[in-house]
This record gives structure tokens, sequence and C-alpha cells, in this order.
């Protein structure tokens, strides 16, 4: 692209990204979303460590119980309760005669936020679990594996029963990845395009600019200019999100990600989606009378983006059920349900090739009606253009 | 007869033109234009031309058809019938290039700089160095002081006067100009004023819509009047003001007598105001008046265009 439609583009991109919302947006979201990770991180944190310092008082009423780290015995309730009130231990854990019948115990605690603690309970149920399995004479060996039972190997078939390898598990995630990028797009790039036509609408503007270029250029400019926008927030939330994950245990999962022939396709499915939704929302933004409709529109645009999860529990059920087919053929919802269905299974090569070429078709059927509804619309003010006056646009030469 | 080159375009590269024979060549020429939107028929039949280096002015009532008209030549609506030719040709990016516009209404991106406006509307007609322009512009419309500051800065007639800037910044062939006087105070009209006629002495065309006569019979050369859509008036601005005869001031003491070949009168007792026909022999009328009332003033003038207007638009 050259040109106006690229002048266009970079005032737009450069304008909307010295806005204190789009700056706030981009750098804020990301840092409050560390602040409030990191809050229940340092608090979650501040809970386990509590729980590693505490320390318990036990009465062995059963007589097969052994003292332990953080465990201090103590001859009787009376004692023990004194110690607790004391402030010597945190909780006192009586053990009754019955207990091997029974399972039960009693635990005291001047915490009441301590009852419900995870940490505590399992404290106390791991070091009763070590004094029963030593009070059967459990090897120490096996005595590992019950308190420690499952550490799985999880090995994925594919549809001929051969396991896939780590690659190819991680390339799920690459397109899974990418559709979810354009869903994300959609809604920043819709927000900014609803808001940029809209203002240029009410201030009355359209008719100048359409003095410089075209409406086919000036609709160009703009959805570059607003994809770029997205893009580069998308791109800053997307790196600080990979440095946090780096930072994280969760770098292993994506330790074997690699490209493969799926990410390509899911980049052309991503670009294609892109310009539909863009077309189609600037169409949207010409046709309100006010910025603040064309964000009512915006919103609807924003449901239409994410509509294909509402059929991701059917998708990830059956992926080639008629109706996901079907779906793999509406222009809109056509890039989130293919590229979710070749990550699933073996898609058709005529379905893909089907659903782009509908695509290509769509944007380029819409792209010329949407520059004639875009041209009107920016210059019909004061009033809320209906079906009726869409189509007058799309007939008026 | 003079030839001449008009230079429509300057780009970082290349220089367009577009030859010219003469400077009174006709730069934009419309025939049998029809629009209508839907069962509306908003322009019918408009014939006219327009020369290099002409003012000419677009006069009509509210509704007429001159914002349709002006989209028009702008290639933003085509017609349903009948041609536009700006140079000659059908409309093109080329020519687009070569039009400047001042709309009527509509304000500019408060958000941005003024400097960084004119940057950008000047790369938009394929500019790329205009910062020497841009400094020469803002001081003749003493906007100086604003080069940095943002939009949302400047007054209503600040905001006009920047508009005026970006419509002339490329120079263009064709201006044209919709309400240029509106919101401006008397200084910057004048100042503006000279600034279109130093256009027009170098060439290049002024289309102006107005509904201000008195600037109309100033400045234009030749005038289009629409009405509902159709041409009622289109001429040279002396021929036309001729066509509509003469308005005669007379004050008197006595009865006003019955008069023939009067128009029109318009009579408040001891003052009238008569319009006669243009063959009217207007010595045979005073002498008819002088020997019933007592005149103490009798004065012969062409009719205004705001006169015109008003006459034309009741009818």
């Amino acid at each position: 692209m050259t040109g106006k439609p690229l002048v266009i583009a970079r005032f737009e991109f450069l304008k909307t990204i010295r806005r204190k919302g789009f700056i706030l947006g981009t750098l804020g979201l990301p840092l409050l979303m560390i602040v409030i990770v990191g809050i229940s991180l340092y608090t979650g944190t501040g809970i386990g460590a509590g729980m590693a310092n505490q320390t318990a008082g036990y009465v062995d009423g059963a007589g097969f119980v052994q003292a332990a780290p953080g465990f201090v015995p103590y001859p009787d309730p009376a004692s023990g309760t004194e110690a607790l009130l004391a402030g010597k231990i945190d909780t006192l854990v009586v053990v009754p005669p019955d207990y091997i019948r029974n399972g039960t115990l009693t635990i005291y605690t001047t915490d009441a936020s301590l009852l419900g603690s995870t940490g505590s309970s399992r404290a106390v149920q791991a070091f009763m679990a070590e004094n029963l399995l030593r009070y059967e004479n459990v090897p120490d060996e096996a005595a590992r594996t019950i308190l420690s039972p499952a550490d799985p190997s999880v090995i994925v078939l594919d549809e001929s029963g051969n396991p896939k390898g780590s690659q190819e598990i991680a390339g799920f995630l690459l397109p899974f990845a990418m559709t979810m990028v354009l869903a994300l797009g959609i809604l920043t790039s819709s927000g900014y395009l609803m808001q940029g036509i809209g203002e240029e609408k009410e201030s009355r503007r359209g008719e100048f600019l359409l003095s410089y270029c075209s409406a086919e250029e000036l609709l160009a400019g703009k959805i570059v200019g607003y994809a770029a926008v997205s893009l580069l927030q998308i791109a800053v939330w997307t790196a600080i999100a990979l440095v946090a994950v780096a930072a994280s245990p969760l770098a292993v999962i994506f330790s074997g990600l690699q490209v493969t022939w799926l990410a390509g396709l899911a980049v052309v499915y991503l670009v294609l989606g892109y310009l539909l939704f863009s077309v189609s929302i600037a169409c949207a933004a010409s046709l309100a009378p006010s910025v603040r409709e064309a964000q009512q529109v915006s919103a609807i645009f924003s449901m239409f983006a994410v509509f294909p999860l509402v059929f991701l529990q059917f998708l990830l059920a059956d992926p080639n059920s008629p109706a996901m087919q079907v779906l793999t053929y509406f222009p809109y919802t056509a890039p989130f349900i293919t590229m979710v269905r070749l990550t699933l299974v073996s898609v058709p090569p005529y379905e893909i090739v089907l659903s782009m070429a509908i695509l290509v078709v769509s944007i380029a059927i819409l792209t010329r009606l949407a520059a004639r509804i875009f041209r009107m619309g920016m210059l019909t003010y004061g009033k809320r253009a209906g079906i009726r006056d869409v189509w007058r646009f799309i007939r008026t030469p | 007869m003079i030839s001449g080159r008009i230079p429509l375009i300057r780009t970082g590269h290349n220089t367009m033109t577009i030859t010219q024979d003469d400077p009174g060549t006709t730069v934009l020429s419309i025939e049998h234009l029809t629009k209508s939107f839907d069962t509306r028929t908003v322009l019918e039949n408009i014939s006219f031309s327009v020369g290099r280096g002409e003012v000419f002015g677009l006069l009509g009532p509210n509704g007429a058809g001159k914002t349709t008209l002006i989209r028009m030549i702008l290639d933003i609506f085509r017609p349903d019938t009948g041609t536009i030719a700006l140079f000659g040709r059908t409309f093109s990016d080329d020519i687009r290039d070569a039009i400047g516009y001042l709309p009527e209404e509509g304000s500019l991106d408060k958000e941005i700089g003024v400097a960084e406006c004119i940057r950008y509307f000047a790369m938009l007609k394929h500019m790329d160095s205009i910062d020497a322009r841009t400094d020469a512009w803002l001081e003749r419309l003493s906007l100086t002081g604003y080069r940095d500051r943002k939009i949302q800065d400047l007054s209503k007639g600040m905001h006009r006067r920047l508009q005026f800037i970006l419509a002339v910044i490329h120079e263009p062939a064709v201006l044209i100009l919709d309400e240029p006087f509106s919101g401006l105070d008397p200084l910057n009209i004048k100042i503006l004023k000279d600034i279109l006629l130093e256009l027009r002495a170098k060439g290049t065309t002024v289309i102006m819509s107005t509904h201000q006569m008195d600037e109309v019979e100033r400045m234009c050369d030749r005038i289009l009047m629409l009405n509902a859509g159709t041409v009622v008036l289109y001429g040279r601005l002396d021929e036309i003001r001729q066509e509509f005869g003469l308005s005669i001031e007379v004050r008197y003491e006595g009865r006003l007598p019955h008069l023939d070949n009067v128009v029109s009168i318009s009579d408040s007792g001891n003052a009238a105001e008569l319009v006669v026909a243009k063959e009217t022999d207007t010595r045979d009328l005073l002498l008819t008046l002088a020997a019933q009332v007592a005149i103490r003033k009798f004065e012969i003038k062409q009719r205004s265009m705001n006169e015109i207007f008003l006459e034309v638009c009741r009818r």
C-alpha cells in the first residue's frame, strides 16, 4: 500500500498512540494485572510461609504418634491448651484413643482463620499419615509412594494411535493463540475505529477529507492505521506476558513451541478475519450519528468477534459436525472455527480452500459496498441511517 | 492569445502540468447534469462552465442544491446523467490534487498541532517539504504564534483561517470555497479577499458559494444561481443586473400618481423605491413624476444582487 492510504494510516497511528487512553490501556492494563497477580501471590506466599512457620502441639491419646519438626508433644489436653493460650503453639491437635477406629481428631486454635486453611489441614493430614504408615510398619519406599501417589507422564495419541511429539502438541498452542489474538485485535481496534470515525462524523470532517482522497483510500488508510495501533498494543501485551511467563514455571510448557504450517494458515486467517471485521466496523461507525452510538455499535461487533467462543464446547466435542462445517464457511466465524478445527482434527483441504475463498470474496464485495456506505454515511449528519438508507447509499453512484 | 501551463501537482519527484491555451480557457465544464436521491431530484439539467482565473459565484437559497453540486465537482457524488469535466478531462486523482476546498462546516482534529495538521493535509496532496510555505501562510493569516499549538486552542476565526490555509497550501488550480467569510471579522475578511484576488491574478479559478451578496457583487465575474435544483440565473454579473432592470429611489412631496412601465413600487409616503424594466426611459418617468409631485431626490441605480436574489427566490 502506498500513497494516500499510507499517509492516512501513519497519521491515524501516530495520533492514536499519543492519546492518554491508549498509553494507559497499553501499559496500565498489564501493569495492573501484574500488580493484582503479585498481590495475590504475595498474599498466598504469606499464608504459606505463615503456615510453614507455625508450630502445632499434639496430645497423643491413641499412643502411636511420634514427634516431628513443627509438632510438639503435650501429655494432656490441659497442658496443651495452656501452651496454646500462652502463644507457644498455634494449634493443638488432640488425637483420641479410638482414632485408629474412627479417624476423627480435634484441633484447637486461637486463630479462627487457620480453620479454613488448606495448608494447615494438609500439614496435619500429612503428619497423621506418616505416623499411621510408621505404625503399620510400611516400608519407607512404599510409604513415600503412598504419600505421593501420582507423578503422571501424559502421552497424547494421534488418530493412528501413534504418540504425538511435544512439538506437535506445542504447535496446537500457536494457531489457537492466534485466533485469540484475532478476537483481541478486533476488540481493541474496533474501539479505535469506532471512536476515530465517530469523531470525524460528529465534527463533520468527512466531506473535507473526501476532497483530499477517495472514500476507498480513506477507508483503507483508517483500517491499516488502526490495525497497526491494535497490533502495537497486542505486541506490548504479548511481550509483557512472555516476560511474565518466562519468569514463571509455565515456561516449560512453551519450551517445545515451534512454528508449523498451521501457524502460517493462522496468519492468513488472522489477516482476512481482521479485514472483514474492520470493513464491517468502519461501515457501522459511519452510519452512527455520534461517537456514543458508534461505540454502542462497536459492542455488537465485539460480541460478534467472540461469538465463536459460544460454540467452543460443541466444537471440542465434535469438530467435524455439520454445524461446525457450516460455520467454517460463514465469513464472520470462519477464521476462528476453521483454525480450532485444524488444531483438533484433520480438515479436508477443500473445506479450507472453500472457506478462504468465501472469506476473500466476502471481503472484496464488502469493501466495494463499504466504500459507498462509508462515503454516504460520513456525509449524513445528525440522524441514524437505517436499512433503507444503507440500500440507498449502496445504489448511489 | 497567451499560452500557459498551470502547475497542478507538486510532489517530491516531479511536477505534473496541464496545458491550457488561454487564460480564459474553460477549467470546469458541466453539461446536462442531473442528480437524484431516491425519488427526489436534487439537481436537474445543470449546464455551465467556469474559465481559468475567474471568480465564479455559486448562489441560491438553502436547499437549492449548491452543496450537492460542489460534492459532485469534487467527485464525492457521481451524476446520474450529464458530464463534469475539469481541464477537459473526467475526474481523476490528479485532478483532485489540483483542487483546494474550504467547506462551510466541519472542524479539524482538535488533538493535533496546527503545523502538524498542515503537514498532514499537504502530504495528502503529495507535498513533502512545506515548512517554509507553512510559515509564510501562518504569518499571512496571523497564526504564527499558534504554529505549535493544538487546534483546540484556536478560536473559531483562527480555525477558519487554518482551514483556508489547508485549501490553498498546495497552490490549487481550482479553489472551491463554501461560505468563505463566515466566522471571520472584517479585518480577516479583507485579508482573505486580498488573497483571493492575488490568486485570481495568478490564474487560480475560484468557485465561491455564499449568501453574502455584497461580496458577490465586489468579487465575482460571473454567477450561477440555483433554485430548487435548477439554474435560474447564469452569466456575467453586470449583464444579469442589467437584465433585472433599474431601481429608482424617489423622495417626494405630494401624492404619487399611477405610473406605467413600473415593475414594482415600494412606497412609504414621502419616499418610494421603484423598479423599472431595463428599456424604460427614465427621463420620461422623471418628467411624469415631476408634473404631479415635488421631487426632492431621483436616484437611478442598478439593482443590487440582494434584490435580485430575493426576487428570484420569490418566483
